[in-house]
């Protein structure tokens, strides 16, 4: 059963075995593996539940609906880096472009050597990675789901004699909607809206959202559930509160939201590396304008990635966006952005994705805003030259007329002579414009509870029956889009808790008669998956 | 009770029927809207249809300040009359954006916009990313670019339902 906003009363209590905090990849994977095993799962999304049969291509319809704080977030630092995040039933899933690597194994060996667990190593998750893959159908794509921007990057990369890799993604006959990042309506994305969660409602979860947990229930030294406020969707006030009791607690927030829930709790406040090691991977926007149609909103978003200069920590891909996205990031408005604008039809929009050589902070701030500061290092500037500097150089040898680039200072460049400009003029990261989507490392997994914020198995040292299960608990940074990565640290999690949870014996046995089962009983597992309300 | 829907795939209406409602507009004084609508007519390229997207506009902009963290909404507030007071303190002008002309204040704003002071730039960053990306939504922009995701988007919906 899914919950929303009117289904709560003013002040209402529930109880469950776990509950989940969030339903992206990291929540609604470990969700599942508990479900299944026969354990009472609760959800708790902050976001609505949006359908697939609701997702359209009309950005400022759908970024109130998918995206936290519709977008309006960032990084502070040097420069500031915009982020986003998901905030609906399937978290980052739903707007994510799929992307299925599995982590590097020069990553897992690092993993293996610093958690001292050959389970995290590359043969110790193999068979987690098989069954993730499965489980979301991370395949290529067809043939027929390919545009004209997806040729133009293959044979711009093949000129420039650079390697180049198909991706996999989570993909069910993808017919090359572009929609990867306004929630993919046709339902061939799978995220965990069309994977994990229907998985885990079978197995009788049930959710409850458009609720924010601000709390976290801290019994004898242990965490025995989570409060938060329900938020109405209208007028954007938090005015009924929702107090979950649970036998285990999982947080799955992401890289920021994770932390700053914690950072807020007394117990979780002493560990030193709580906030801290936060990586984002940054990455910088280059789009071409061809003299040509090439319509790029149609095909597959990223079909290729250019990892060439992988092993320096610089990826490429293409990336196509609506004109309203790319309206917000180009540095003119006016009659210079319609000039620019009037000429969507023809502009590939590609980026440059540079792998972490630092780490930032996340502090909670005023208002409850997270505080997130990063600032890039010199390599990292270097690098982001160099990979601006040679994606323009592809487009121009391609065939472009001007390329607008990462710069304030140098936004736009009509020919491949102008390349040099960029090491006469960029000599500092304040005039670089950078984006980002990954967000890890936050409440990083070890061996040891000085060193780190989560044991091997997820939980965290200073709070006994407190998990963490996203990205957060990276212990280093991956280099590729994390999702897999995520799901399979999710899916040993879950099964390990569960593991131990039945061990220590059915908890509905024990539960008090609670407020919560006059209104929503446990007992929902074998009735038919159903939204209790149905939206206002 | 409604059916728990997640496959099912829709029409990629702009105004999706799933029965949830955007917020209601971001509580905003009248002095403040004045402000703001001078920023939207400085900021969107200049077009025959513009004076009646304007209110569009506004009370869009205004829905979506309801979903940022408040200190970011109203952190918007504070730079829309910072940004209509720059000509002023920034010695170019002797009146407010909202008095010049609109060409003038296009081009005040070009000049923060292309400024190596990354504070102005950002001052101005929050409001125009938010004005742009409402004014190249709108269903006669997308026209006038030649832009018309709904159609394709509901034919490859019909063609994937054909596939699976």
């Amino acid at each position: 059963m899914i919950f929303n906003h009117e289904d709560y009363r003013k002040e209402q209590t529930f109880h469950t075995d776990v509950v989940v905090v969030g339903t992206g990849a990291g929540g609604a994977v470990a969700g599942a593996e508990l479900a299944e095993e026969g354990l009472d799962v609760l959800f708790v999304e902050e976001g609505a539940y949006h359908p697939t049969s609701s997702f359209n291509p009309y950005l400022t319809e759908s970024i109130p609906r998918l995206y936290r704080d519709v977008s309006a977030t960032m990084i502070h630092g040097n420069p500031v880096i915009p982020y986003v995040e998901g905030r609906a039933l399937g978290g980052s899933t739903v707007i994510n472009g799929g992307m299925t690597w599995r982590t590097p194994e020069k990553v897992l060996d690092q993993w293996e050597k610093v958690t001292g667990d050959s389970s995290l190593g590359p043969k110790g998750l193999e068979s987690l990675f098989q069954e993730i893959e499965k489980s979301i159908q991370s395949n290529y794509h067809d043939k027929s789901s390919f545009g004209e921007s997806n040729r133009i990057m293959l044979e711009g990369a093949k000129k420039m004699g650079w390697k180049v890799e198909t991706n996999r993604r989570n993909q069910n006959h993808c017919v090359g909607t572009n929609s990867c990042g306004l929630g993919c309506p046709t339902g061939a994305k799978q995220s965990t809206l069309v994977s994990h969660i229907p998985r885990a409602m079978s197995a009788g979860a049930r959710c409850l959202t458009e609720v924010r947990i601000e709390k976290l229930i801290v019994e004898k030294g242990r965490c025995a559930g989570v409060i938060g406020r329900a938020i109405d969707p209208v007028t954007r006030k938090a005015n009924k509160k929702v107090t979950i009791r649970a036998r285990a607690v999982v947080i799955a927030c992401g890289g920021i939201q994770t932390p700053h829930l914690l950072l807020k709790q007394k117990p979780a406040k002493k560990n030193r590396h709580l906030g801290q090691h936060f990586s984002c991977h940054p990455n910088a926007k280059v789009a071409a304008i061809y003299p040509h149609d090439v319509r790029a909103w149609k095909g597959v978003s990223q079909w290729t990635q250019i990892r060439e200069f992988h092993e320096e920590g610089i990826v490429m891909a293409e990336n196509m966006i609506t004109p309203g996205a790319l309206a917000a990031f180009i540095p003119w408005h006016g009659k210079k952005a319609m000039a620019l604008l009037e000429r969507y039809n023809n502009i590939i929009l590609s980026g440059v994705l540079v792998e972490d050589s630092t780490t930032g902070s996340v502090r909670p701030g005023l208002f409850d805003l997270p505080v997130a500061k990063y600032d890039i290092t010199p390599y990292d500037h270097e690098r982001f030259k160099k990979g601006a500097r040679l994606l323009a150089q592809m487009h121009f040898e391609m065939g472009a007329e001007g390329v607008i680039l990462p710069f304030v200072d140098l936004p736009y460049i009509s020919s491949i002579d102008d390349l040099k400009k960029i090491e006469e003029t960029q000599v500092s990261p304040k005039t670089l414009e950078l984006f980002t989507v990954h967000l890890m490392g936050t409440a990083r997994m070890g061996r040891e509870k000085n060193e780190s914020v989560v044991d091997v198995n997820g939980e965290f040292w200073d709070l006994p029956g407190c998990y963490i299960s996203d990205a957060s608990i990276f212990p280093t940074p991956i280099g590729v889009n994390p999702q897999v990565t995520i799901m399979a640290l999710a899916t040993r999690i879950g099964r390990r808790l569960a593991e131990k949870l039945i061990l220590t014996g059915n908890k509905n046995d024990e539960l008090p008669p609670g407020d919560s089962a006059s209104l929503f009983s446990t007992g929902t597992r074998n009735e038919t998956l159903s939204v209790a309300g149905g939206g206002n | 009770m409604i059916p728990y829907v997640s496959f099912k795939t829709g029409k990629a209406m702009r105004h999706p029927n799933d029965g949830w409602k955007l917020a209601d507009p971001f509580p905003m004084g009248q002095r403040t809207r004045t402000v703001f609508r001078a920023l939207i007519r400085a900021i969107c390229p200049v077009d025959p249809t513009l004076p009646e997207m304007i209110d569009r506009i506004e009370v869009h902009a205004r829905r979506l300040m309801q979903y940022m963290n408040p200190l970011m909404a109203r952190g918007m507030m504070l730079a829309m009359h910072v940004l209509n007071w720059s000509p002023i303190w920034m010695g170019k002008n002797t009146r407010c954006l909202e008095t010049l002309p609109r060409e003038k204040g296009e081009t005040h704003l070009d000049r923060m916009a292309e400024s190596g002071n990354s504070i102005y730039r950002l001052l101005l960053l929050g409001v125009r990313s938010t004005i742009l990306s409402i004014y190249f939504d709108q269903p006669e922009v997308h026209k006038k670019l030649n832009y018309a995701p709904g159609a394709f988007v509901r034919k490859q919906i019909a063609r994937r339902e054909m596939s699976v």
